[in-house]
């Protein structure tokens, strides 16, 4: 068996949680991050005396040091489960999400974060919820149950009522989609979400359209409408789709952008480094 | 223009080409998004195209398995030169050895072993109808009786038909040249006077016509206003159409001077002389070349074949559709 790749995040708010972990938080306690000084009456922890900043008191007042400490976070991944993402079969968006979901819960569970897993499409169809633990063997059970998902929706409005499940508290929330959504849709899902910091991954092939034949005929079929279209492939029109592509990407850059972050674009094979860059690189 | 079907049953199958606007028989393929694909007209216009193709193949299937045909329809046309009623003698008198071109080749007349009169006659005829292919022509036989064989058309192919068509028996034993003559001449009653009349009598001319006949053919030659031919083929014992010195008559002299003595366009041509021909010709020709208007039936067509071919182009093009679908 292949060993797990790891990655790495960071987030550059302060959470609040005491539980300890790998993020700088607004907690105070055993960190390494000094805060600030105290008497001691007000921290009565003589192991932080600060000799000099005792003798410098004009008062005469045994100063100690606080420091900060590092917290948890919670970190979710919110699946969209609609049709378009089981396209493909071994290849397809959900096979990918399931890898990223597999090595994002096992990440957390490294750096001590609680995990959870929220999927969902449809909107009255109930959403696959694996509640945030720091289990690594419940991040595993998370990526095995989205691979067995319930039968695709046809659309993605769920997620929109499924946001609640992620809590109060502010979360690192990976949206992972192939955002072949309305464009209004995911605006509405950011403002949901606006509370937790959202990393949008973007799930694509952007191979795809340039392996489109340049002559041919071809009847698709939507995967979430069942609408059917004839399709008369030739240069011009795959330019054209190229270039919508392009333009669609843009505008769904700009509204991420808009909402906080730009999105993580996983082009192709899922590689645990990649997210990493987009963290720290 | 009318169109019918052999077997309108068949028709029941129709609605079967209205299949290809609701299935479209192709390989559908899953793609994530349709709105990845932008919307085109081209595309859609050859959905629709394909459709229609397929369609049509249901279509001409149907109509070519219920036999589509052209009925047969009366056109007015046209014509230009002569109507000619050829009027040829079947009698057994034809089947005698012609004048020239067998001696030698039987003492006795044996059938089969010469070339007799009517087959000549014929030969004459048919290279006469060559000649002039604009003149519409009919054809009639008499012996005893009279036979029309062929209503007055402009089709050559119809016209060489019906003259080959007797040459290959032999004739009857009676002759009636009086009677073929009458109703050769009724032929043009109640015709509109479109054009000269001919009548083209082919005969050796051995009958008797007795007077009341002779004033009827008179009365009928000058009422429909017809100018008579005649092609006279002699016999190998016959003295020809001019009296001998010793003052013998023979049947066809009497006729020739019968129809010489009516006053009316009348000429001869003894077949023998090979210029006769030509001349006859030429007088037809040097007669006006009115236009003939007459009406002509054309048959009806059958249209089962071309529906084939339609069906077979239009299901080569779905086929070829087929064939160039592509895997995304």
């Amino acid at each position: 068996m292949q060993a797990q790749a790891e990655l790495h995040y960071k987030v550059r708010w302060r959470p609040r949680g005491g539980h300890p972990g790998h993020h700088p938080s607004t907690h105070q306690g055993g960190g390494l991050e000094f805060r600030h000084l105290v008497p001691l009456a007000n921290a009565p922890d003589p192991r932080r005396f600060d000799v000099r900043a005792s003798l410098r008191d004009p008062f005469g007042q045994i100063q100690v040091r606080v420091y900060q400490q590092t917290s948890a976070i919670p970190v979710f991944a919110l699946v969209d489960l609609s049709a378009s993402m089981r396209v493909g079969g071994a290849r397809s968006m959900l096979a990918r999400a399931c890898e990223f979901v597999a090595c994002l819960g096992y990440s957390a569970a490294r750096s001590g974060d609680a995990f959870g897993l929220v999927a969902c499409a449809d909107e009255g169809s109930a959403p696959l919820y694996n509640p945030p633990s720091a289990n690594p063997a419940a991040a595993w059970a998370a990526a095995q149950a989205l691979g067995a998902a319930a039968p695709p929706g046809r659309d993605a409005r769920g997620l929109l009522a499924a946001t609640h499940l992620l809590g109060a508290r502010r979360a690192l929330v990976f949206l992972l989609s192939d955002f072949q959504l309305p464009l209004a849709l995911v605006e509405q899902l950011l403002a949901a979400l606006a509370h937790h910091d959202v990393v949008p991954v973007l799930l694509e092939d952007g191979a795809a359209t340039a392996r489109l034949p340049d002559w041919g005929l071809a009847r698709v079929r939507d995967s979430e409408s069942g609408q059917q279209r004839l399709i008369l492939l030739r240069p011009g029109y795959k330019r054209r789709v190229r270039e919508h592509a392009r333009q669609r990407r843009e505008a769904l850059q700009a509204l991420c952008l808009r909402q906080g972050r730009a999105p993580l674009v996983v082009d192709g094979p899922f590689e645990a480094d990649h997210v990493t860059r987009y963290f720290l690189g | 223009m009318s169109f019918g079907l052999a077997q309108p049953l068949a028709l029941l199958a129709l609605p079967l080409a209205l299949l290809p606007l609701v299935f479209h028989g192709q390989r559908v393929q899953s793609v994530a998004a349709l709105a990845s694909l932008p919307p085109d007209p081209w595309s859609t216009a050859a959905d629709w195209m394909l459709r229609g193709v397929a369609t049509l193949a249901a279509l001409a299937l149907v109509l070519g398995i219920a036999g589509l045909y052209r009925a047969e329809q009366v056109v007015e046309r046209i014509g230009l030169g002569a109507q000619v009623v050829m009027l040829i003698d079947s009698s057994g008198s034809m089947d005698r050895p012609y004048v020239t071109g067998n001696r030698g080749t039987s003492r006795a007349a044996v059938w089969g072993t010469y070339r007799s009169k009517g087959q000549i006659a014929r030969e004459l005829l048919a290279e006469y109808a060559a000649r002039r292919p604009r003149d519409m022509n009919a054809l009639f036989m008499f012996s005893s009786h009279p036979i029309p064989v062929l209503p007055l058309t402009d089709k050559p192919a119809a016209i060489q038909a019906a003259i080959e068509a007797g040459t290959y028996e032999r004739g009857l034993a009676s002759t009636d040249l009086g009677a073929g003559l009458i109703q050769a001449l009724e032929f043009f009653k109640d015709q509109p006077f479109s054009g000269s009349r001919i009548v083209l009598l082919v005969s050796d001319g051995s009958a008797v016509l007795t007077i009341p006949v002779q004033d009827h053919i008179r009365n009928l030659l000058e009422k429909y206003r017809v100018t008579l031919y005649w092609l006279y083929m002699r016999d190998q014992h016959s003295p020809g159409l001019q009296p001998g010195r010793n003052g013998e008559i023979a049947p066809e002299q009497q006729v020739h001077a019968f129809f010489s003595s009516m006053g009316l366009p009348y000429r001869a041509y003894p077949a023998e002389d090979p210029t006769a021909l030509k001349r006859a010709i030429a007088e037809v020709d040097r007669l006006q070349n009115l236009p003939i208007r007459y009406s002509d039936v054309l048959p009806r067509v059958d249209l089962s074949g071309g529906c084939y071919l339609v069906a077979l182009i239009a299901l080569a093009l779905t086929l070829g559709a087929r064939v160039v679908e592509v895997e995304l």
